[in-house]
């Protein structure tokens, strides 16, 4: 048994997760808000990418960068549009995870229409991978972890050493106290939908140059990033959700080897066991 | 005209699950997000029951209600010390739970992804005395909906639903009611699905995914929560809208898109403006 | 000299005389165009859905047969014409849609697709007597119903073709690749039969359609480190996924398919360069005969059909034939469907309907040159 090329699939795979994971997670904490559709900002910077990059002919950096600008204001458009209008007036939070499962509906009918279903893969040429004995890995894998290990970094410096981060952390502990205290939650609330939409934005990027996207893709990398972010917990936000993205990206390739028929009742089962066992995660 | 009274009988179907789905989620407050998981074992346990053991399909429309209102039951379970909102998620992966297990394990006809070859008695077989039937069915259906929640049941069920405590203060257990009115939930879903095979002639697990449990939030939540007419008047408009799109002229392949955005923006709409839905009297404030 | 020159002129003179009283010489009945009430053919196909890119591929191939149908005349004088609906790819909107064009438009035969939408059209189509016909290849199939006919290179047909070239490079060990569907089990079956037959080891694993990622499978693969990999599904471009993902695992084994579903646009790219070198067994679509049916669709999709194009095209030509042989009805069509032998398909190959309804075609053995362009070359077994 390969142990050593799944594990590096899985790892692989969690840095999709990691970026996924942390933005919904940072949603949630400070707003508590249960953003589903935060999948389908992952396709919408996965199918811009594909359709200025394959179709388009766009130079890749270009490409990715517009494709991430484009899922970020996709997120900041649905908190406006849509999350705000509903808490104003007087929805709970229950009303806004319903909205944004009407969201998720709408931009997903929408790229079904487009692609007819079909994967939409960015790129044709093959990866280089590297050999080493009986694992394959390729310069991408490596690539996704570099990145997210440098975009975690910076979202600790960002947490921790801006005032804007300092706000957002006052709401993750206490969002009516933070409001009192002067903080804007408005402009923090924008900053936090940008920022959260453009990392799923890359998440996006970087799985339709690799594996490619289709209209499911969204609900299932999402589910699965929610699944890592209950397991990491949110008492210490960004090493809980890494720590649940590498755990669920391991998982996923293990069960992916094993019994690949069972993939997502394994990653729901386990969502249910946490939920009934340990709803505040790891850390919690 | 068959195509209508097709058409007819789907409703009929959806009317019964709506029905379902707003006895939980409108009078007794617990946010159902994966009843499509019943829908499908009523339907696998009527179809298997009638296509490989023999069994005559009135006697396995019963079983099927049957198995669905135990299996509901099952799973609700350790759901039941879960608050609201973990409930919701907690019934939303086991919609997926299900999908798997139909898509894996439950029977197959040789060759196919599903079920089919139902051996249906005389009154389920033509198109008219099938529609008959089934509104027969639906009306029956209706009857004990109706007669549940205008029963001290049903006020306890509101009661539940809006002020737990005072429950418990007069000596009544809400979480039996809970377990109650989510059995007869999953009885009623069980009987829509043996219908539902009934009415398609075949049944595959792509019938009962996660869309289909949105599908049946979005007859709830325009008709209108809390309401008997509200689960009959959602339900009929929508699937005529949908239809209806067929025939003016919409291109074929949009079709599937164009009812899945317009379900979407209802949700959506129905969330900002008007929770309660139509002829609602539940505006659910969490 | 001058003789020979005014010779030479008189001949030229001549010959263009000739040739321009040629090109408007009185024209065949051919040349009509058929008038009057067209006679109506169903067609239920996905549109949307995930099957959707299906129905997008080769409803224009359908109407290309149709146009070229009654380019020559039509049938019986009067013109063919489709009604199309959408099935969704699932078995309740392949009913909806089959009930529509059967009962409210009238047509007496439809053309379908898959192997679960017809599994519930089957029961509707012996209730309602309307034939019905598609490229399904699940063998056995069509035999359940007697309104139901398909047009298909089996694999019982194709693989043989490519167990030969196993037998020729000198194979030892194989993998298969099936997707989690009931292909799986006929396939599986007739596979592993033959790799029994010619002493090969095997392993094969099912993938699960619509996934992205298959590498947890290909590093199955990858343990059993075998000298040919095949593959065998319905078509869909997470084929081609799985042939790039196998080479980006680091295996550089010779990849077969059991179909010619590399000439699908969507899964050769998919695919991408690691398309390139597989060998596969198919349709026999032989690019001079098709060369009609292939520049017509080019002027309208821009790209060349694939294999399921060429069936469908003949199946518009078989219903057509059909009716001119036993009248525009639900029996008459499928007497004519029944009777089908010799056919010329537009793949160059002959076709005749076996005595439970499912065609036997010509098929081929073919080698992937290049994926862009897309060249593809005829190999021997």
């Amino acid at each position: 048994m390969n142990t050593l090329q799944v594990l590096a699939i899985g790892l692989g795979l969690a840095g999709y997760y990691a970026l996924v994971a942390v933005g919904f997670a940072l949603i949630f904490a400070t707003l508590r808000i249960f953003h589903i559709a935060h999948g389908t900002v992952f396709i919408t910077g996965g199918y811009a990418f594909f359709l200025l990059h394959r179709v388009q002919g766009f130079g890749l950096i270009l490409s990715g960068l517009l494709a991430i600008a484009a899922a970020a204001l996709l997120g900041l458009a649905i908190d406006k549009a849509v999350y705000l209008p509903v808490l104003r007036r007087g929805g709970g939070l229950f009303s806004v995870f319903i909205a944004s499962l009407g969201v998720s509906l709408i931009v997903e009918a929408g790229f079904l229409a487009y692609t007819k279903g079909v994967v939409s893969v960015a790129r044709t040429d093959m990866l280089d991978i590297l050999n080493a004995g009986p694992v394959a890995v390729r310069t991408l894998d490596l690539a996704v972890l570099a990145i997210v290990a440098v975009l975690y970094g910076l979202l600790y410096l960002w947490l921790h050493r801006t005032k804007v981060g300092l706000e957002v952390r006052g709401l993750t502990d206490n969002g009516s106290l933070a409001a009192v205290v002067g903080v804007n939650v408005d402009r923090t609330r924008t900053h936090i939908f940008l920022l959260a939409s453009a990392l799923a934005g890359i998440a996006g990027v970087l799985t339709a140059y690799d594996m490619g996207i289709n209209p499911d893709s969204g609900s299932r990398t999402l589910f699965v990033a929610v699944v890592a972010v209950i397991l990491g917990g949110l008492r210490n936000l960004l090493l809980g959700t890494l720590i649940g993205s590498v755990a669920l990206g391991i998982l996923t390739a293990y069960a992916g080897f094993f019994f690949p028929e069972w993939v997502t009742f394994g990653v729901f089962v386990t969502m249910i066991l946490l939920i009934l066992v340990r709803p505040q995660g790891l850390f919690g | 005209m068959e195509h209508l009274l097709y058409i007819g009988s789907l409703m009929c179907v959806w009317i019964i699950v709506s029905l379902a789905v707003n006895l939980v989620i409108g009078y007794a407050g617990m946010m159902a997000m994966g009843h499509a998981a019943y829908l499908g074992v009523g339907a696998y346990t009527a179809a298997s029951l009638n296509i490989f053991l023999g069994v005559d399909y009135f006697s396995a429309m019963v079983i099927a209600a049957l198995s669905g209102a135990v299996v509901a039951v099952l799973t609700l379970l350790p759901l039941l010390r879960l608050s609201g909102f973990y409930f919701a998620l907690a019934t939303l992966g086991l919609n997926f739970v299900f999908f798997d297990l139909f898509h894996n394990l439950a029977p197959r006809v040789e060759g196919s992804e599903g079920l089919h070859g139902l051996k249906l008695p005389a009154l389920l077989t033509t198109a008219d005395t099938r529609f008959m039937t089934t509104l027969v069915i639906t009306a029956a259906c209706i009857l004990v909906a109706t007669h549940l929640v205008g029963s001290p049941f049903g006020r306890l069920l509101r009661a539940t639903r809006d002020r737990p405590e005072a429950v418990s203060a007069v000596g009544k257990n809400p979480t039996t009611c809970q377990v109650v009115v989510w059995g007869v939930s999953g009885a009623l879903t069980g009987l829509a699905g043996a219908l539902y095979a009934a009415t398609l002639f075949y049944i595959d697990p792509t019938l009962f995914t996660l869309n289909a449990s949105i599908l049946m939030l979005v007859f709830v939540g325009v008709g209108g929560l809390a309401s008997i007419a509200g689960s009959i008047l959602g339900p009929v408009l929508l699937i005529a809208f949908t239809e209806s799109l067929r025939f003016i002229g919409l291109p074929s392949q949009l079709l599937g898109p164009v009812q899945q955005g317009l379900y979407g923006a209802l949700l959506i709409g129905l969330m900002i403006f008007r929770r309660q839905g139509l002829v609602g009297k539940h505006d659910f404030h969490e | 000299m001058r003789s020979n020159r005014t010779r030479h002129l008189f001949v030229a003179l001549a010959s263009v005389a000739v040739l321009f009283a040629a090109s408007v010489g009185p024209r065949d009945a051919a040349g009509q165009t058929p008038a009057g009430e067209p006679y109506k053919i169903g067609v239920t196909y996905p549109l949307s859905g995930p099957q959707g890119a299906w129905g997008q591929l080769l409803v224009p191939a359908m109407e290309i047969a149709v146009q070229h149908v009654n380019q020559a005349g039509g049938v019986s004088g009067r013109p063919l014409s489709l009604v199309i609906e959408d099935t969704k790819g699932n078995p309740e909107g392949a009913v909806s849609a089959m009930r529509k064009v059967v009962q409210v438009d009238r047509v007496a035969a439809i053309l379908t697709i898959f192997t679960n939408v017809v599994s519930a059209q089957m029961p509707l189509a012996d209730q309602l007597k309307v034939p019905l016909i598609s490229p399904v290849e699940a063998p056995g199939l069509v035999a359940k119903s007697e309104w139901a006919f398909a047009h298909s290179p089996l694999l019982t047909r194709t693989l043989p073709l490519v167990s030969a070239r196993w037998q020729r490079d000198k194979v030892k060990r194989l993998f298969a690749f099936f997707p989690n569907t009931p292909i799986a089990k006929f396939g599986s079956a007739i596979v592993k039969a033959e790799a029994d037959k010619l002493g090969l080891q095997y392993e094969e694993t099912l993938f699960k359609l619509g996934d992205t990622d298959f590498r947890g499978l290909i590093t199955r693969a990858k343990n059993f480190n075998p000298d040919a990999i095949f593959i065998f599904g319905h078509g869909t471009p997470d084929e081609g996924v799985i042939m790039k993902q196998t080479r980006e695992l680091g295996m550089n084994t010779q990849m077969y398919n059991g179909c010619a579903c590399v000439t699908v646009k969507s899964y050769r790219e998919a695919a991408g360069k690691a398309a390139e070198g597989v060998i596969y067994a198919g349709f026999k679509y032989d690019v001079g005969a098709a060369r009609k049916l292939i520049d017509a669709y080019r002027g309208k999709l821009g790209f060349d059909p694939d294999y399921a194009g060429l069936e469908v095209y003949d199946m518009v030509f078989m219903i057509a034939e059909a009716i001119r042989k036993y009248g525009y009805g639900g029996d008459g069509i499928r007497r004519g469907l029944t009777e089908i032998k010799d056919f010329k398909s537009i793949g160059g190959g002959l076709v005749s309907m076996d005595k439970d309804r499912q065609s036997v075609v010509a098929v081929g053995l073919y080698q992937v040159k290049d994926v862009v362009k897309p060249e593809f070359v005829e190999i021997s077994p």
